[in-house]
């Protein structure tokens, strides 16, 4: 499938932590042609595995699961809600949300005064999740408390970038995805692993779990990182190639390897360094078991965490191309 | 009811074209007459039983958005209000210009320090069509284009939401009313404004034109009736029916005109409730101060989170303010009240 168009269907999926269910079954039916087996495990994770040649496991990994809301409370034909995962209030006012009721999907409205009837106090004011109201009034069945939702966005190209909810980290899955379809025509040594996971933005559970079953020898994390973001990340671009980790967080020999072969077949990769804490879960899967040589790559990202979240779907292509070359050509 | 075709419609203030087209096809063929005037209001007149006096029945085109101020030099864009919009909805909101759409990016809660409790403004925000350089985007994009909110219409447990209906929904009433083959008492026009807005503007130009016995504006009013706001606050709740205004800035409505609103909706058993804040203004105040002076009244559908891409009606409000309006036009009492 053409890069854009599955970053599309793949952002148009609702699967905020903890119901990603439908983001995994859509992955499985997609990449089950490219695996010897397709699994998901006890919490809900996807694991692909494609047999090589047996020098090693070498395991890819990326969340499938989104930030989104649960309904907390409901007053009538107005309901409340709370952020599943870092949602920032300030980017969901006026929106449509997607209810997950027990009975099928409902539209909510995420309400706010109109200027006409507010005053100098309530303009100033950055309103929280205490003050957030979901209107219920388009909704013909029951909301009840405890279902989730996403926030109603289509996603879309425009300029050859993709915009929409939830890039943040379907860009990543579909950077696996496409490396599955490239790795079919070549015979690679390493055995390898490709780990779609829940509840990372909620504490990173599924990589964590992930990892101790698959117990790799190497382990690469896609996630998203901030583009064009001054002070600290404005010299990260959307299309000028995947980013690579730098920091105490990943494995230096590893890095190195994986920059050699980017250098190599010509993939321009960004910088990024990582302090002591990455935010991903490459945290995580160095310290599983008795420790896992790890490397993070990311895709540029602009917007995160917000509705209108944009990548460019070449930086895509070329990570899942330097994933395959690393499957056949990694030395450790 | 058009109200999902001209919600889709992007049609900021001084930009009404497409929504003057779509209202122009739909009622050439029910009118005596139409033109366009100088600033680009649509006028239509249906003749009525007794042509001696003249009523005006008018609702605006335009809606609130935005203009292209300035092309930055990484290609994102810099934009201006045009109408009343609250800054603080914009972050993560599509926009479109023309055909293209673009996005209202703002920077990701994980990097937000001062930011983090202070309201968006406009001059913090740009729009991103994902241009990479300011020479990528002036191919596409110019200064002076008009920007629009983009969002999709849904009707569902009779209620609809989208952008715009704040006046689309009065726009819709009025070729709804042409459509039921409405037989008026006098000569009736029906009157498409632009820019109302900006400051009521092509409303100043119409009663010169026409000068008409007495005017009636079809709104869609701020309902405010939400759990964060004190029900003593509310302006209108959605599902009472029309909101019939008594006062609003600058013009307090003639108590005959007021009163015979008031009358024919309870003679027809048509439900209405009072706009119960005087807050913001219509083209009524500017029909009532232009030139001779026109006397007129409002009726509104109520509607909440006006002024966003997300506002909602209550379809019996609609189809109560279409029903109250036929009337008006069909007896002509409102028209006899004032000479």
């Amino acid at each position: 499938m053409e890069t854009g168009k599955l970053l599309v269907e793949l952002s148009n999926l609702d699967g905020p932590s903890g119901y990603e269910t439908n983001v995994v079954s859509y992955i499985k039916s997609v990449i089950e042609p490219f695996v010897d087996e397709a699994k998901t495990t006890r919490h809900g994770s996807l694991i692909g595995y494609k047999k090589g040649k047996g020098i090693g496991k070498l395991a890819f990994f990326a969340h499938v699961d989104e930030i989104g809301f649960v309904v907390s409370k409901v007053e009538g034909q107005f309901a409340r809600l709370e952020p599943v995962g870092g949602v920032d209030p300030k980017v969901v006012y006026a929106s449509k949300i997607r209810i997950y009721t027990k009975n099928g999907i409902e539209h909510g409205v995420i309400g706010m005064l109109a200027p006409h009837l507010q005053d100098s106090e309530s303009r100033k004011k950055v309103l929280t999740y205490d003050e957030i109201f979901v209107d219920l009034s388009l909704c013909e069945r029951d909301v009840r408390v405890g279902d989730i939702a996403v926030i109603d966005q289509t996603a879309f190209e425009t300029n050859g970038k993709v915009v929409g909810k939830a890039l943040d980290n379907r860009a990543s899955c579909g950077v696996l995805v496409k490396a599955l379809e490239f790795l079919k025509k070549y015979d690679h040594p390493w055995d390898v692993y490709v780990v779609f996971s829940v509840q990372e933005e909620t504490g990173c559970l599924g990589a964590l779990t992930g990892a101790y079953e698959i117990n790799p020898d190497v382990a690469i994390v896609m996630d998203v990182t901030f583009a064009s973001e001054p002070p600290f990340s404005d010299h990260i671009e959307l299309g000028k190639g995947p980013v690579i980790g730098l920091g105490p967080v990943v494995d230096r020999n590893l890095v190195q390897k994986v920059i050699e072969i980017a250098n190599k077949h010509n993939v321009s990769l960004q910088e990024e360094a990582v302090g002591g804490r990455s935010g991903t879960e490459t945290d995580f899967v160095q310290l599983v078991r008795n420790g896992v040589r790890t490397s993070l790559i990311s895709i540029p990202l602009k917007y995160m965490h917000t509705p209108v979240e944009m990548v460019d779907p070449r930086d895509v292509e070329e990570l899942a191309r330097l994933l395959s070359l690393v499957a056949v050509e990694l030395e450790v | 009811m058009y109200l999902k075709e001209l919600s889709m419609i992007p049609g900021v203030s001084g930009d009404e074209g497409k929504v003057r087209d779509f209202i122009k096809s739909k009622i050439e063929s029910l009118v005596d007459n139409l033109y366009t005037d100088v600033l680009g209001n649509l006028i239509a007149l249906k003749r009525g039983r007794d042509s001696s006096k003249k009523l005006l029945v008018s609702a605006h085109m335009d809606e609130v958005g935005f203009v292209v101020s300035k092309i930055e030099k990484d290609g994102k864009v810099a934009f201006l209000p045009i109408g009343g919009v609250d800054s603080r909805i914009l972050p993560g909101k599509v926009v479109q210009v023309k055909n293209l759409k673009g996005v209202i990016g703002y920077r990701p809660i994980h990097l937000q320090r001062d930011e983090e409790n202070t309201p968006p403004r406009f001059e913090n925000l740009r729009i991103d069509f994902g241009f990479s350089s300011a020479d990528e985007a002036k191919k596409y994009v110019s200064i002076g284009d008009y920007v629009s909110f983009v969002s999709d219409y849904i009707e569902k447990n009779g209620r609809a939401v989208g952008k715009a209906f704040d006046d689309r929904a009065g726009c819709s009433v009025l070729i709804d009313v042409l459509e039921s083959g409405v037989s008026p008492a006098y000569d009736t026009y029906f009157v498409f404004t632009v820019q109302e807005e900006t400051g009521l503007r092509g409303s100043a130009v119409v009663v010169e034109q026409l000068k008409p016995t007495c005017a009636i504006v079809v709104e869609t009013t701020t309902a405010g009736d939400n759990p964060e706001l004190e029900e003593r606050k509310w302006a209108t709740h959605l599902g009472d029916g029309p909101a019939i205004t008594f006062f609003h800035r600058g013009y307090v409505i003639p108590k005959e005109i007021f009163q015979t609103i008031v009358d024919t909706a309870k003679n027809n058993d048509i439900p209405f409730q009072m706009k119960r804040r005087t807050a913001g203004g219509t083209d009524a105040g500017r029909y009532a101060r232009t030139a001779y002076g026109v006397p007129a009244g409002v009726i509104s559908t109520p509607a909440r989170y006006i002024h966003s891409p997300n506002s909602i009606i209550d379809l019996n409000d609609y189809e109560n303010t279409k029903k109250l309006i036929k009337v008006l036009v069909e007896e002509g009492k409102i028209v006899e009240v004032v000479s």
